[in-house]
């Protein structure tokens, strides 16, 4: 064979070659040349993933594509690493997605993003939270729609309250502490925080901000400033520094909220704030040791009520996309009641649509889905702004200051409103 | 105090000496015997504290539902397997004629073009992650293994320069008059006398490219979709948003190092001689 490899027959052997291919490519990819490629960015499973994606509903996930001739891509990537994707692709002007998956990054984002969600069908809308709207608008428009409806509440391991012979969840702050420090002894804390990381939904100026509504405060006022540093951010904050007696030590090393989940796991410690998705991974006997002990409450009232923050899992269109029509479309699908329940009953990820979450079914698979929704009917805010980064790095590092003794709560929050008035100085 | 001193001393130096060698190879292997360890642990196992370590905790779970999902770490083994070794090669390929020339050629300026190599290194990945992105986003090619080999070598090149260079000031100069007298010119003084004597630099230097470029994470991460996904990136996805399934991600990483050690396992030797040789000069 290799006496005859010469230059002509070199060619002659590659056309035929690329012939083949070309011709193999031919019979083999489906002749839907009229269908619209829709390419869907988004977190892999068991983080909150669509249809075709995540292990649910696939039939009808075909079914719509074969019904609206569409082919949907979906490109997966672990949750952590998403934002870096989508900010170099934004950033170099070559994002090549139609959907996308975001999670409060909307404002830092919306330059690249279509309001979109304005089109929802009123029937959708009406069947959303209004509140879930609140971290996805910006100036009246709506660039997305959240899908899970993902708010801290309270978990606990009931066989430890019974033990001390508490029968249910505190209901205020006040109870909060004496159950704290009940629950504290035998090598067992209380409470369990993941203050390690200070940045983020879900790192520690989050959590100082779920106090800081149930204070009574918020983070900004009407002309986008800070308003935080006040009684009702020093209370907030002075109230995580009063816990932190009885909350376990590692807490403030704890980085990610699988770390705090850990303890919790174990039987280390008897109360956290967690997300909805933590039912399911807590009544996993291979996970968990705490199997059929935990339940879940509306997190306790401080002086203005009770108060959590959203997790924002949202879909939204980029507005690069040749396809918006097809991609709300194809949302609207992921919103669609079959899809939402199938949503929660196969992955544990609760629905957003609220008669979905009314559902019996739904409610019998997912206990915690009442007391999500119970606590979606208070403030949960979760103060996102395009530097949301950058903001709760600053917030975020002073907390975990006085957190360990180096501040008085006045004087952290004193400094990190300095800090975010020189960030929204620059944002301008 | 020398090695032979320590080696010839007495009993109470020894031990000494044995204790410190001890206590150096528990530092060292104690993170791959946690890896190996946690992949072979339940979750539930873990999680406790201590660790539960009793024979029931044991299981082989993880390395089977890893290699379940084997389509994906295979994939990006291969994926690591063509950018590794083609940012290797290359980088050894130019690096060695660039690094000799460098080191014995009259170059003008030779020790400032070499610290401008080095200096290379100083610039972090991140200032350059956006424009590097809109080049080959331009090029199109996102998603390809071979950009993502040349963006290693990069990184590798500067790397390889310097190990050989050293080790080529090294080479005594009477080597080369040799060949010169036998009537060998630059480059068969290069090809037959100075690469056959240089085999454990090129090796050690291999060997580091390799392993730089396996475990490169964060442009794989920028440069790549789904098809050209590198290991460290699959490893990566087993630590999610709300759960960190410790001992599949354990498994997975288990598996995927395992190559890396072979190869550092199989030029142990040269390695270790071609640090050295490198190190005498520089």
């Amino acid at each position: 064979m290799f006496d005859s490899l010469n230059r002509r027959n070199l060619l002659k052997y590659g056309a035929a070659t690329g012939v083949g291919a070309a011709m193999a490519g031919f019979w083999t990819r489906p002749v839907r040349a009229a269908d619209a490629a829709l390419n869907v960015f988004c977190p892999l499973p068991p983080d909150p993933a669509p249809p075709g994606a995540a292990e649910f509903a696939k039939e009808a996930f075909a079914k719509w594509q074969a019904d609206h001739a569409a082919s949907v891509t979906y490109e997966k990537l672990g949750w952590s690493q998403l934002h870096d994707r989508m900010a170099t692709a934004f950033a170099s002007g070559s994002a090549p997605w139609d959907i996308i998956y975001n999670c409060g990054w909307v404002p830092e984002f919306q330059s690249f993003l279509a309001p979109y969600a304005d089109q929802l069908p009123k029937d959708v809308v009406d069947d959303l939270p209004p509140s879930s709207f609140k971290t996805v608008t910006i100036d009246a428009k709506r660039y997305g729609a959240v899908f899970t409806l993902s708010l801290l509440t309270l978990f606990y391991n009931r066989e430890h309250l019974e033990k001390v012979g508490l029968k249910e969840a505190p209901k205020d702050w006040a109870e909060f502490k004496a159950y704290a420090k009940e629950l504290t002894g035998g090598g067992r804390y209380g409470l369990v925080f993941n203050y390690g990381d200070p940045a983020g939904i879900g790192g520690t100026a989050s959590y100082w901000m779920v106090f800081l509504q149930q204070a009574g405060g918020k983070m900004y006022g009407e002309d986008r400033m800070p308003v935080f540093n006040n009684a009702a951010g020093v209370d907030a904050l002075q109230m995580m520094v009063d816990l932190m007696a009885w909350t376990d030590p590692g807490s403030i090393s704890y980085a990610n909220i699988n770390d705090a989940t850990n303890v919790l796991l174990s039987g280390r410690a008897s109360m956290m704030m967690n997300w909805p998705f933590m039912w399911n991974t807590a009544n996993d006997p291979n996970q968990s040791q705490i199997v059929g002990k935990v339940s879940s409450a509306v997190l306790p009232a401080g002086p203005a009520g009770t108060a959590s923050i959203d997790g924002t899992d949202a879909w939204t269109v980029a507005k690069a996309s040749k396809n918006q029509d097809k991609a709300r479309e194809l949302i609207e699908f992921y919103l669609s009641p079959e899809v939402q329940k199938r949503q929660v009953l196969d992955t544990g990820w609760l629905p957003i649509r609220l008669s979905v979450l009314a559902d019996p079914e739904v409610q019998a698979k997912a206990p915690n889905a009442a007391v999500v929704l119970e606590q979606a009917k208070h403030p949960y805010d979760s103060f996102v702004t395009p530097d949301y980064n950058e903001v709760t790095v600053a917030v975020g590092t002073q907390v975990q200051q006085a957190l360990q003794g180096q501040k008085t709560a006045a004087q952290a929050m004193a400094d990190a409103h300095d800090a975010v008035v020189a960030i929204v100085k620059r944002r301008g | 105090m020398s090695y032979a001193r320590l080696q010839h001393g007495g009993p109470l130096r020894r031990l000494i000496v044995l204790i410190g060698l001890v206590i150096f190879v528990i530092w060292s292997a104690a993170p791959i015997v946690w890896l190996v360890l946690t992949s072979v642990l339940q979750q539930r196992a873990l999680i406790q504290q201590p660790p539960d370590l009793a024979l029931h905790s044991f299981t082989l779970a993880n390395f089977t539902t890893v290699l379940a999902s084997a389509a994906l770490l295979g994939h990006g083994m291969v994926n690591s397997l063509i950018v590794a070794s083609f940012s290797t090669s290359v980088a050894l390929g130019v690096g060695a004629p660039a690094a000799y020339a460098l080191a014995r050629l009259p170059v003008p300026r030779a020790n400032g073009i070499a610290f401008l190599i080095l200096a290379t290194q100083m610039l972090p990945g991140i200032a350059i992650a956006i424009p590097l992105f809109i080049v080959i986003s331009r090029l199109g090619l996102i998603d390809n293994v071979l950009s993502l080999g040349v963006v290693y070598l990069s990184f590798n090149l500067p790397i390889v320069i310097w190990i050989l260079r050293g080790f080529f000031l090294g080479i005594p100069f009477g080597i080369e008059k040799a060949a010169a007298v036998d009537g060998a010119g630059i480059f068969k003084t290069f090809w037959y006398i100075i690469l056959p004597i240089s085999w454990p630099p090129l090796c050690a230097s291999a060997v580091f490219a390799f392993i730089e470029a396996w475990n490169e994470f964060f442009f794989a991460l920028i440069l790549t979709r789904q098809h050209a996904q590198t290991v460290p990136l699959v490893i990566a996805q087993f630590a999610g948003q709300y759960q960190t399934v410790f001992g599949q991600l354990m498994a997975a990483a288990a598996i995927s190092v395992a190559p890396v050690i072979a190869v550092a396992v199989l030029f142990r030797n040269q390695i270790i001689r071609g640090f050295a040789d490198g190190m005498m000069k520089g």
